[in-house]
């Protein structure tokens, strides 16, 4: 494992590298990371998705976004078109590091619609997994604010018509209107050679994002594997999550992709 | 001010980043930022990171780093308990700054487990010469008491409540007391610190405290509302330990409207600011 600051000089990121155990494969895994105490909760899976990855020969990179975690910038800098240039940045990243051209997404939450929204636009991704995404950045907004109504010891400061802190993470007016033009289901076209949508629950809503993944993606695969999703709780003593099920259908589902493709001639192995 | 990732320790297991300022001064003290619980060196609500920028923006060097088995460290490969080995790689990262920046003395800062390793590993390597605890070890007085329970004492209500409602919450605490609150979450599926924090004996801590303090060793503790059931007075670290004769060692902030993690943004300044002033003011 390696961390590193890359990208621009004056606005540097964050990332971690994993080397594959051999025999390594020529396909490179990028984490994007959820947002706020869903970030700082999620880490320790997100390092055990990589090490897991890394047992069948995947190049695996963690980054954070700007003004997030180690990476430059303010809490209150924070925009989501900066984040997914910061995706597309660490593609470029992962490709310098492990001297390889197939990348694959897998985010969490608010990083996999930016992950997926990126994938729009970028057809160079060869798959991307959305973990408990919400469809759209509003979508998320709601989600967060309800969230808050509900538990309001989790809102420190501001309110939620307008700039608050969530979990003592500043959620401002610029990142709200940002995330607000980020709408997967007004996407034209998913060009990433496939994708799967892995949720911790049943839900309305993630079976619709299903349908329209489906009817504008060549490959998509849906699966429920129930886990605990509550990556904003704040207990007092410092849990994080490591939801076991979620995390062996993501490496599941590249194993088994893997197979499929071994037995095929044009594989990319 | 620049920022560098670093490896180092006795198997080169532990993952830090330095925080360098544009000037870099080797006769200052560099600030060694500990982990709380598993949280990752980033720290709770961030605070880690802008604690260290804001340090190095005064012309302090600091690390921020994981200990094995935290975050981006490797798991640690000896018998040893956590608490065993995290006050050893604190000395370990004092080594590393020591010789490759020349770097002698050293404050050490933690939040919660984090204040317990900084006052752990300060006892144990003379270079520290200032510790900063927020929600540290703390021990009820009879002023704690007293301000506990007069201002509930003075209601009618409380006296009503606590006949009539005497019993669920004892019953009540007997279930708090019994299972933590983990959100509904199974604990296959939740890691926890695998340090459990139980406070040592007041006596045990009082005669380390003056060990430090007799080694001149500079003391700031920071408590916030959130430490409440055994912190609630701005002086009640002196009342703790009354065999200690602090002098000017002794610097406590109190938040009583502050939470554990620090998540109200003026409290974040509060502690940024306090922590950057008081270190300046060590030199």
């Amino acid at each position: 494992m390696k961390s590193f600051f890359f990208g621009s000089s004056d606005q540097p990121l964050y990332g971690v590298y994993h080397p594959p155990k051999s025999p390594a494969k020529k396909e490179g895994v990028l984490l994007c990371y959820p947002f706020g105490n869903e970030y700082m909760r999620a880490h320790r899976a997100f390092r055990q998705v990589a090490l897991l990855l890394n047992r069948y020969g995947y190049h695996v990179m963690r980054f954070d976004y700007f003004g997030t975690g180690d990476s430059a910038g303010e809490g209150d800098e924070v925009c989501a078109h900066t984040w997914i240039k910061n995706i597309s940045q660490a593609v470029d990243e992962l490709r310098a590091q492990a001297n390889i051209s197939t990348i694959s997404l897998v985010g969490l939450r608010i990083g996999a619609t930016l992950a997926a929204w990126m994938s729009a636009n970028r057809p160079d991704i060869r798959r991307v997994v959305l973990w408990d995404p919400p469809l759209s950045g509003e979508h998320y907004i709601e989600n967060i604010t309800s969230y808050l109504r509900e538990s309001p010891k989790a809102q420190s400061a501001g309110s939620l018509d307008g700039e608050f802190y969530m979990n003592g993470f500043p959620v401002t007016s610029t990142f709200k209107s940002s995330l607000r033009e980020i709408d997967l289901e007004k996407v034209d076209t998913f060009r990433a050679g496939e994708y799967f949508l892995v949720v911790s629950d049943t839900s309305t809503e993630w079976d619709r994002l299903a349908k329209t993944i489906e009817q504008k993606a060549e490959k998509m695969n849906y699966q429920v594997a129930k886990s605990p999703g509550n990556w904003n709780f704040v207990d007092d003593f410092g849990g994080v999550l490591i939801p076991h099920a979620i995390i062996q259908a993501i490496v599941g589902w590249f194993q088994h992709l893997d197979q499929s493709v071994e037995s095929t001639p044009s594989g990319d192995q | 001010m620049g920022e560098r990732c670093i490896r180092f320790g006795n198997s080169n297991q532990l993952n830090g980043v330095l925080a360098v300022p544009d000037e870099l001064n080797a006769d200052r003290p560099a600030v060694i930022i500990l982990n709380s619980g598993v949280m990752h060196h980033v720290g709770a609500c961030r605070m880690s990171v802008r604690i260290a920028r804001d340090l190095a923006k005064q012309g302090f060097l600091s690390l921020r780093f994981d200990h094995a088995g935290i975050g981006d460290s490797e798991p640690h490969k000896g018998q040893e308990s956590f608490e065993q080995f995290a006050p050893e790689e604190v000395i370990q990262a004092m080594d590393y700054l020591q010789k490759r920046v020349g770097v002698k003395r050293f404050v050490l800062y933690g939040l919660c487990s984090g204040a317990d390793m900084s006052y752990e590993a300060a006892l144990l390597d003379e270079r520290a010469i200032g510790v900063i605890q927020i929600d540290a070890y703390a021990y009820r007085t009879r002023k704690f008491y007293w301000n506990y329970y007069w201002p509930r004492m003075q209601k009618a209500s409380v006296w009503k409540n606590f006949v009539s409602n005497r019993l669920p919450v004892i019953l009540k605490m007997k279930k708090k007391l019994s299972s933590r609150d983990t959100g509904d979450v199974s604990s296959e599926d939740l890691e926890m610190p695998s340090y459990i924090r139980v406070f040592p004996p007041q006596e045990q801590i009082e005669k380390g405290i003056k060990k430090l303090v007799d080694r001149k060793v500079a003391l700031y503790y920071i408590f916030t509302g959130g430490h409440n059931e055994c912190f609630n007075y701005q002086g009640q670290v002196v009342d703790m330990f009354p065999a200690v004769n602090f002098g000017d060692r002794l610097t406590v902030d109190y938040f009583a409207d502050c939470s554990h993690i620090i998540k109200e943004p003026h409290r974040q300044l509060d502690v940024i600011n306090g922590i950057t002033q008081w270190v300046t003011q060590l030199v």
